[in-house]
C-alpha cells in the first residue's frame, strides 16, 4: 500500500511528506537559517515558526509544514 | 453581363464592402432564408455580397463514433449543423449561399486577411459554391474604409493564399486531434471508474499553459517571508529635506542596518560626486495585438478577450484597422496625412496632430515584429457616428493616443545621482528631469513620468542628515499571473497564437482549473497537471508545441507541408495516448478522488450539524433524486438530521447567515427569475409552526363543529 504524506492526502515522496510538503519543507529549512542570521541567532526554531505562521504572505503549505512541526514538537534539521 | 459572388465574414464587414464597392445610386438590401445579402452593381457587372457568421465548416471524424472509442485520426470537414447543435441558422444560410453560387460565373472571397478569415471563406468557396476556390479571387485589405474596400477589390488577387488556408487546416486538425482526443481521454478514465461523467481537458497549448499557473502557485504556496531591512534618511540641503538612499537597497542583516543608522544619525555628510546623465525616451512602438491587450489591462483592467471584443467592434464600425496582427509596423501606404488629417477633426486630438502634421517627414517608430496579412493596429481616421459605448471608447482613445505618440519625437530624461559620503557609508540623491517631452504629450494620461527636481549642488559642500531610521520588511512571494501577464508570457514562450491564447485562458476558467483575476489555480488543476506530466509530460512540456507551432507558422509563409505536421502530431499523440490508456484506471481514481473532494467542498456547509456537530452537505437522494440537507455523520454516527432545499434552480451556498437563527443562507437561482435567498432552517421551523397550527386549527374546528351541531340538535 502506498504511504500517504503526513499532512495531507498526497502520496508521500520523502519524510512523509507528499512533493508539496516536501519543498515546503527545504524551504523552511532556508528560511530557517535566513531568520537566524538576519537576528543574529536571537531566535529559536519554534519562534522563527511562530513569526511565519503570523505573516500575511507565508504560503499555505509552508503554514500547514509550519503547524504540523509546532504540534508534534519535531525539529527541522531532523530527518524523520 | 457576369454575376459575381462576393463571400463576407461577418454581416456587418459585407455591408460596408457592399456600399464600398457599389456603383449604382443605392445598394438593394435583401433577405434569403434569413441571411441578409446586398444587390451591388461593380465595374464588373452586378454582384451579390453576402457573409458567413464565423465557420460554417468544421473539422469532424470521418464516420460515426463512439466518443468513448478514442483516440480518432480519420477526420473530414463537415458543415457545423450537422455535428454541433444548435446550428440550424447555418444550414439556412449555406442554403442561400448555394442557391446564390449557382448563379454566379465569379467570385470574390472578401473574409478578413488571416489565417481563420481565409479558411472561412475557403470552405464556404469549396463546399457550398461546389469547389469554386480554384477560380476565386481573393480581397486583401486591412480596414473596412471605402478607399481601401474599392482598392483592394481593384486589386484582388487572381487566386486565394492556400498557404494561410493549409496553415488554418493544420491548426485546426491538430487541435481537433489533441484537444479531442486527450480531453476524452481524461473524462473517460474518470468514467470508467467511477460510472460518472465530469467534462475535463488539455491540449497541447492548454497542457503547458496550466503548467505555467502550477509552477508559480508551487512557489506562492512554499513560500517563506523573511525579514530585510530598508534605511531611510533625509538630508537637509538649503534648508529643505530630501529622501536620500543608502547604498544598498535591503540589508539581510539586522545588526548592519543597525550600525549604519548610528554612523549617520545627525551627522553631517560630504557630497563627493555628481553624476547626471541624458537618456532618451524612445516612442511606444505601434500595437500589435498582444501589446494592446496588455496596455489595455494595464490601464482599464480588459481581460485580453474583452479588448478582442471590442477592438473587434471597432474594426467592424471601420474605426481601427484590423485588430488581429502581430505587426510592429506601420506602411506609409496606411496614409498617415489623410490619417492624422481626419483625427483633427476630433476636439481632443486636434492640438496633437497639428504638431505632428507639422513635422517635416511622418515616419512612425516601429517595433521589430512584423505579420505578412496585417499592419499594426491604428486608427482609420473615421470619425464615430454615433456616441460609443464607455469601454469602446476608452479602447479607441488608447489606440489613437498610441498612433499619434509613435510619431513622436523622441523625449529626453536627465537623471541626477549625487553620492554624499558618511562616515564610511554613502548614501545617493537621485533626480529626474524631463528635458523634453516629445512624444509623451500625445501619450498622455498613459505615459507619466513624476520629475524630482533637486536643487543645484557642488561636490564637497557639506549636507546634514536630519533624520536617519530603519525599516523592516518582509520579502514579497512572486506576484500571481494575471490575463494579462499570462497571455504576454504564452507569447514569449511561443505557444499559441494572437488569437487563440485569449480563448485558452478562457476555456481554463471554465472547466475550474483556475479562478479570480490574479489567476490561482484550483485543486483540480494541480491533479490534472500531476497526472499528466506523471503519465504523458510532453504534453505539459513547452518544446513540443512550439515545435508544432514554428511548422505551422513555416506553412503559413508557405515554407512547409501540412501533411508532415499532421503525421509528426499524431506520431507523438499516439506515445502520449498509449501511456493514457495502459494507466486508465489508475488516472481515473487519482482524478476522481479530487473531483469528489472539490464537489464536497463545495457542497458542505459552514454550520455543522447541531445534533451530532458532523458537517453538513448538499446531498441528491438517489432513490428520489431530489436534493436536501445531509448529515456527512449519517453513516458513522446514525444522525438523519436532514433540512429541505429548493428543487428548481442552481443552488450556492452564501457566504452569508440568517438573521433569525444563524443559519447559513442559500441562493437559488431559476433562469430569467431574480435569485430567491432562502434559509432552510427557518423553512422547516416555520413549516413546523404551521403543521402544529394547522392541526390545532383543525382540532378546534372538529371542536366547533360538533359544538354547532349540538345548538343546532
Amino acid at each position: 500500500m502506498e504511504k500517504k504524506c503526513a499532512i495531507c492526502d498526497g502520496l508521500d515522496k520523502e519524510f512523509n511528506l507528499c512533493e508539496i510538503h516536501l519543498k515546503a519543507y527545504e524551504n523552511l529549512n532556508v528560511g530557517y537559517e535566513d531568520w537566524v542570521k538576519a537576528l543574529n541567532n536571537e531566535l529559536s526554531m519554534n519562534e522563527c515558526l511562530n513569526q511565519i505562521l503570523n505573516l500575511q504572505d507565508t504560503g499555505n503549505a509552508i503554514r500547514e509544514v509550519a503547524t504540523y512541526l509546532l504540534e508534534n514538537n519535531t525539529s527541522l534539521t531532523q530527518n524523520e | 453581363m457576369s454575376n459575381t459572388l462576393i463571400i463576407c465574414e461577418k454581416p456587418s464587414a459585407a455591408q460596408h464592402i457592399a456600399e464600398a464597392l457599389n456603383s449604382n445610386k443605392e445598394v438593394k438590401k435583401g433577405i434569403k432564408y434569413g441571411m441578409p445579402y446586398f444587390k451591388i452593381t461593380t465595374k464588373d457587372g452586378d454582384a451579390i455580397v453576402c457573409s458567413a457568421i464565423g465557420h460554417f465548416y468544421q473539422i469532424a471524424p470521418k464516420y460515426r463514433y463512439n466518443r468513448r472509442n478514442y483516440p480518432i485520426y480519420d477526420l473530414a470537414w463537415k458543415p457545423k449543423y450537422l455535428v454541433e447543435r444548435g446550428k440550424e441558422r447555418q444550414k439556412k444560410w449555406i442554403k442561400a449561399i448555394k442557391e446564390f453560387a449557382d448563379g454566379s460565373d465569379k467570385f470574390v472571397d472578401a473574409c478578413d486577411y488571416d489565417v481563420e478569415g481565409s479558411l472561412i471563406g475557403y470552405s464556404i468557396l469549396k463546399y457550398a459554391c461546389k469547389n469554386s476556390d480554384k477560380r476565386a479571387r481573393r480581397m486583401k485589405y486591412s480596414t473596412l474604409t471605402k478607399k481601401e474596400l474599392l482598392e483592394s477589390y481593384e486589386n484582388s488577387n487572381p487566386s486565394l493564399n492556400y498557404s494561410l488556408i493549409n496553415a488554418g487546416i493544420s491548426r485546426h486538425e491538430l487541435d481537433w486531434i489533441y484537444g479531442i482526443n486527450l480531453s476524452v481521454a481524461l473524462t473517460e478514465s474518470v468514467r470508467k471508474y467511477s460510472k460518472k461523467y465530469f467534462t475535463l481537458s488539455t491540449g497541447r497549448v492548454q497542457g503547458p499553459t496550466l503548467r505555467f499557473i502550477i509552477n508559480r502557485e508551487k512557489e506562492i504556496l512554499t513560500f517563506v517571508p523573511s525579514p530585510y531591512w530598508i534605511i531611510k534618511a533625509y538630508a537637509e540641503i538649503n534648508g529643505e529635506n530630501f529622501e536620500v538612499e543608502y547604498e544598498v537597497d535591503k540589508l539581510k542583516k539586522k545588526s548592519f542596518a543597525d550600525e549604519v543608522v548610528q554612523q549617520s544619525r545627525g551627522q553631517t555628510g560630504r557630497i563627493e560626486k555628481l553624476d547626471q546623465k541624458n537618456f532618451h525616451l524612445y516612442p511606444p512602438t505601434p500595437f500589435d495585438t498582444t501589446s494592446l491587450q496588455i496596455e489595455a489591462y494595464r490601464y482599464f483592467r480588459f481581460s485580453p478577450r474583452q479588448t478582442l471584443n471590442i477592438s473587434q467592434r471597432l474594426y467592424l464600425n471601420a474605426l481601427i484597422s484590423y485588430p488581429r496582427t502581430s505587426s510592429q509596423k506601420l506602411p506609409s501606404s496606411i496614409g498617415f496625412s489623410a490619417i492624422l488629417n481626419k483625427l483633427s477633426e476630433m476636439l481632443e486630438y486636434q492640438n496633437h496632430t497639428k504638431k505632428i502634421l507639422s513635422l517635416k517627414k511622418l515616419s512612425p517608430y516601429e517595433g521589430k515584429k512584423s505579420d505578412p496579412a496585417h499592419p499594426a493596429i491604428y486608427p482609420t481616421g473615421v470619425i464615430p457616428s454615433k456616441k460609443l459605448e464607455t469601454k469602446d471608447k476608452k479602447l479607441f482613445d488608447l489606440i489613437i493616443r498610441r498612433f499619434l505618440a509613435t510619431f513622436g519625437e523622441n523625449g529626453l530624461k536627465q537623471i541626477n545621482k549625487v553620492s554624499i559620503r558618511v562616515a564610511d557609508k554613502t548614501f545617493y540623491l537621485r533626480g529626474l528631469r524631463i528635458l523634453k517631452k516629445g512624444w509623451i504629450e500625445y501619450y498622455k494620461p498613459f505615459a507619466k513620468f513624476e520629475e524630482n527636481l533637486l536643487p543645484i549642488l557642488a561636490v564637497g559642500e557639506n549636507v546634514k542628515f536630519v533624520r536617519v531610521k530603519m525599516e523592516e520588511r518582509i520579502t514579497k512571494p512572486p506576484p500571481r499571473y494575471n490575463p494579462s501577464s499570462i497571455v504576454k508570457l504564452m507569447e514569449g514562450e511561443r505557444i499559441g497564437t494572437k488569437t487563440t491564447r485569449a480563448d485558452i485562458l478562457d476555456i481554463l476558467y471554465r472547466r475550474g482549473y483556475v479562478r479570480e483575476d490574479r489567476i490561482i489555480a484550483t485543486p483540480l488543476a494541480f491533479k490534472i497537471n500531476e497526472v499528466l506530466t506523471k503519465y504523458c509530460p510532453s504534453i505539459t512540456e513547452v518544446s513540443f508545441t512550439r515545435e508544432l507551432e514554428d511548422m505551422m507558422s513555416n506553412i503559413e509563409l508557405g515554407e512547409g507541408k501540412k501533411e508532415v505536421v499532421i503525421i509528426r502530431a499524431i506520431e507523438k499523440l499516439k506515445e502520449i495516448l498509449g501511456n493514457l490508456h495502459e494507466k486508465e484506471i489508475e488516472i481515473g481514481k487519482e482524478l476522481f478522488d479530487v473531483i469528489r473532494k472539490i464537489k464536497l467542498d463545495n457542497n458542505s456547509l459552514n454550520k455543522r450539524c447541531p445534533k451530532c456537530n458532523s458537517v453538513l452537505y448538499i446531498i441528491r437522494s438517489k432513490k428520489t433524486k431530489k436534493r436536501f440537507i445531509g448529515c456527512s455523520g449519517n453513516r458513522e454516527k446514525k444522525c438523519n438530521f436532514s433540512l429541505p432545499l429548493p428543487q428548481k434552480g442552481t443552488l450556492k451556498l452564501l457566504d452569508r447567515y440568517c438573521k433569525k437563527c444563524g443559519f447559513q443562507l442559500i441562493q437559488t437561482k431559476i433562469k430569467d427569475k431574480k435569485p430567491m435567498v432562502t434559509c432552510s432552517n427557518c423553512f422547516i421551523n416555520e413549516k413546523r409552526k404551521s403543521t402544529v397550527r394547522q392541526t390545532v386549527g383543525s382540532e378546534l374546528q372538529k371542536v366547533g363543529n360538533k359544538l354547532t351541531a349540538r345548538n343546532l340538535i
